[in-house]
């Protein structure tokens, strides 16, 4: 238990690490829109399957409220991560993962097989990115640009989350 | 109500979701209306100090680039040393003309004085942009002060601490930037936004449509916010048309600044602020 509580807090910071020294200064352009990647809802996604849902809210604010710090967007992260934090456990679900069997694990590739962890991470970060731009264009009637910053961001960052799961294959 | 409160109670991951969600949401209005909460943007202590430690590894890299835009701005500054400064005498002969720089002792007071910053953070891919500045309020730097760059007009200061500060981009959905048009020397006034969130282009409006305005015309500040001194480049006409049924321009403004390589720029500062802002207060 005290592992996992050490493993979930080394990831916080070491995610919010690499998504500003590295992935933010990419630059990415699509039909001349500049694009973030995204990794750090990876955070999120990993916490393990038996965390309260008002944790994986509570801990999607926290790291949100971090990062807007840095991105100069107070709100904007959060709100998507709090989200990204709410859907998490259906969306496991969702994907037929047996939580009895997985229980106080976390849902990583190890644990439950890659297919089911790209397919998950596709619905959850399409998802994630999908709010954070309405939250950062906040009106619907931009829905038009809220979608192909969408679907360009979930296409530069989906390899890169794939990428992070082949990588770093906790069990814990 | 009760069983209201129940559910709520029963279900309270839904509520601390809707709860936190309405937080955010908060945050994001307000944030866009009142720009005075410093601790949470990037001009904060804690992310200050992690953006100028960044910084100062990936100075290196820009050296050169540095160095060249440097010098290209000192040859331009000679150039027009005299056009920062405010000629307090009246002209009263059109025959007479004054160079600022003839005149000694009391006639001249400084308009703007600039302070140099280097940008540690820039973002472009929001709706609402910021950059972050390596100086603040201990070196002179204020709200609502302009911000230029070698090329042009960047940003509005929107919040400052001791030690940095975090400006507006000119990507801001929010900003509104008076600017003239100027056709073959002749300026004329209209109002820039940023309304195609592309972050290579502004958008120019109230030109009238009968000024003959064409392809390349450039478009500089005009002073009249008291924000930015005149006569800065912002950028270049790149496509223009006439809505049906307006009297005025959609014009496309090209910047001239390449927003997403900023590196140093000057805050100036209008020591003449205040006097005009009183002034025009009692008009109203």
């Amino acid at each position: 238990m005290n592992d996992q509580l050490q493993a979930n807090i080394f990831r916080f910071v070491f995610l919010i690490g690499i998504q500003l020294l590295i992935l933010k200064q990419i630059p990415i352009e699509l039909a001349s829109f500049r694009l973030l990647i995204f990794l750090y809802p990876m955070y999120i996604l990993l916490l393990p399957t038996q965390s309260p849902k008002q944790l994986l809210i509570f801990l999607g604010f926290l790291m949100g409220l971090t990062l807007d710090m840095f991105y100069d967007s107070p709100g904007v992260h959060a709100g998507a991560l709090v989200f990204t934090g709410f859907i998490r456990d259906f969306s496991l679900r969702m994907f037929g993962v047996d939580m009895e069997k997985v229980k106080s694990l976390t849902p990583s590739r190890a644990n439950i097989g890659f297919g089911k962890f790209a397919q998950i991470s596709a619905f959850v970060l399409f998802l994630h990115i999908f709010v954070y731009y309405t939250f950062d264009v906040f009106t619907f009637v931009y829905i038009g640009e809220i979608l192909v910053k969408t679907i360009g961001s979930f296409i530069v960052s989906y390899p890169v989350f794939l990428a992070y799961a082949l990588i770093f294959n906790s069990k814990k | 109500m009760r069983s209201l409160i129940l559910l709520l109670l029963k279900r309270s991951s839904l509520l601390l979701f809707l709860v936190m969600e309405l937080i955010c949401a908060l945050l994001v209005i307000n944030y866009n209306k009142k720009q005075n909460d410093i601790f949470l943007t990037s001009s904060n202590f804690f992310t200050g100090k992690f953006y100028s430690q960044v910084r100062s590894i990936q100075g290196y890299f820009y050296l050169n680039s540095i160095a060249d835009s440097l010098a290209n701005e000192n040859k331009q500054l000679r150039d027009q040393l005299a056009s920062s400064r405010y000629i307090n005498i009246a002209h009263q002969d059109t025959f007479f003309s004054v160079r600022a720089d003839s005149l000694g002792g009391d006639s001249i007071l400084m308009k703007f004085v600039y302070t140099d910053a280097e940008v540690i953070n820039n973002s472009v891919t929001s709706a609402n942009n910021f950059f972050t500045l390596n100086k603040g309020a201990l070196h002179g730097i204020g709200k609502s002060m302009g911000v230029l760059s070698a090329k042009g007009a960047v940003g509005i200061v929107s919040s400052v601490s001791d030690h940095f500060s975090t400006v507006r981009s000119i990507l801001s959905r929010d900003i509104k930037i008076s600017g003239n048009i100027l056709v073959d020397g002749q300026p004329f006034f209209g109002s820039l936004t940023w309304q195609s969130h592309d972050y290579h282009y502004l958008d120019m409006d109230f030109v009238p449509k009968s000024t003959k305005i064409s392809i390349g015309d450039s478009i500089v500040t005009n002073g009249f916010s008291s924000v930015f001194p005149e006569g800065y480049l912002i950028g270049k006409v790149d496509t223009f048309y006439v809505p049906p049924g307006s009297g005025y321009y959609k014009i496309k403004v090209a910047l001239a600044e390449d927003m997403t390589s900023l590196k140093r720029v000057y805050v100036a500062n209008n020591l003449l602020k205040e006097e005009q802002l009183k002034l025009e207060e009692t008009n109203e």
